[in-house]
């Protein structure tokens, strides 16, 4: 979103000035202040070509200590095909986001990628967003409640505290990753932060600024 | 030194069902007993050359490819470039120790180059 259409989108929604304020200032924040540090944010065209969730699990499996580069012990750990490992494979070297550097050492040279589902097509995004619900709702029926932790809560809400918001989870997803990722890693997560309207109230008040998004 | 064709590919959306036409066919034998769990095709003859099948993306579509074994796969992907062709898989190190690496010819046929 630009920050013109944050200001458009206050105006019309009768922010206070300071609210609206407070919005461009986050939104003209987020690279440098936000994204989690060494973090890497995928281009819409390179997501869109890796639309399941299972490439970045492979990738993100490299960096575990047993990791095995064989598609036979990554289909196994990630309950998927050998078909759809070979597959996922291809795309993430086409990419260049995987490097098979040596027969025992495959690379992840995606980093730390942040995935933004902003600027995706909308196939993709339902796409993406169909795969991590089903993997949420695989991990709440299998998955004991020791090893994962998945809540969600509907309120209602005052507007205008939704920047403050944004900041807050932005931090805690910072926070949260920097703790996971302290020492060696011998699992992969996903985590999903998710916080936004279930209502049209917004689209009813915006009008045309929502179509422009 | 020569760079012979040494392996056929195909590359299919449904590489069970390839194997299973043609292990039908022909009395091929498969064996995915190996790192990437790539079908290898054993033609059960020592006349020709090996084969193998590989999945094909959803988005992609089916085609054969020609493996040819060269002495050094970097340099001959330079060699090809130079030539017009154009990089699909830069030289990567399969899990038995071969380089491989996907090119595109300049009429559009992809082939592979195998080798260290």
């Amino acid at each position: 979103m630009t920050l013109r259409t944050i200001e458009a989108l206050g105006q019309a929604l009768r922010l206070p000035a300071s609210t609206i304020e407070r919005y461009v200032d986050h939104a003209r924040r987020e690279p440098e202040d936000i994204a989690p540090r060494n973090a890497s944010v995928l281009t819409g065209d390179t997501l869109a070509a890796i639309p399941d969730w299972y490439h970045f699990a492979i990738l993100e499996l490299t960096h575990l200590a047993e990791f095995q580069p064989d598609s036979r012990w990554i289909a196994r750990v990630l309950d998927i095909s050998v078909d759809e490992v070979n597959v996922a494979l291809q795309r993430l070297i086409r990419l260049d986001l995987l490097d098979m550097a040596a027969r025992d050492r495959w690379v992840d040279s995606a980093g730390d990628a942040r995935v933004s589902l902003q600027s995706l097509p909308p196939e993709t995004i339902d796409q993406r967003q169909a795969g991590s619900a089903r993997l949420s709702a695989s991990a709440a029926r299998f998955v004991p409640v020791t090893y994962r932790e998945q809540t969600s809560i509907t309120i209602a809400v005052n507007s205008s505290s939704l920047p403050r918001a944004f900041e807050i989870v932005s931090r805690f997803r910072q926070q949260l990753t920097d703790l996971l990722m302290e020492g060696e890693p011998d699992d992969v997560y996903q985590i999903e932060i998710a916080l936004f309207p279930v209502t049209t109230l917004k689209r009813e008040r915006t009008d045309r600024t929502w179509d422009a998004q | 030194m020569g760079c012979a064709v040494v392996q056929w590919q195909m590359v299919v959306k449904d590489p069970e069902a390839q194997t299973h036409f043609y292990s039908s066919l022909f009395d091929w034998r498969v064996n995915s007993d190996n790192p990437l769990g790539y079908r290898v095709v054993d033609t059960g003859t020592a006349e020709g050359i090996p084969g193998g099948v590989w999945p094909a993306p959803p988005e992609g579509h089916n085609l054969v490819q020609l493996f040819i074994r060269v002495d050094s796969v970097a340099d001959y992907v330079t060699k090809a470039e130079r030539l017009g062709a154009r990089t699909i898989i830069g030289p990567q190190t399969l899990p038995e120790g071969d380089m491989l690496a996907i090119l595109q010819d300049p009429q559009g046929l992809s082939f592979g180059l195998v080798g260290r």
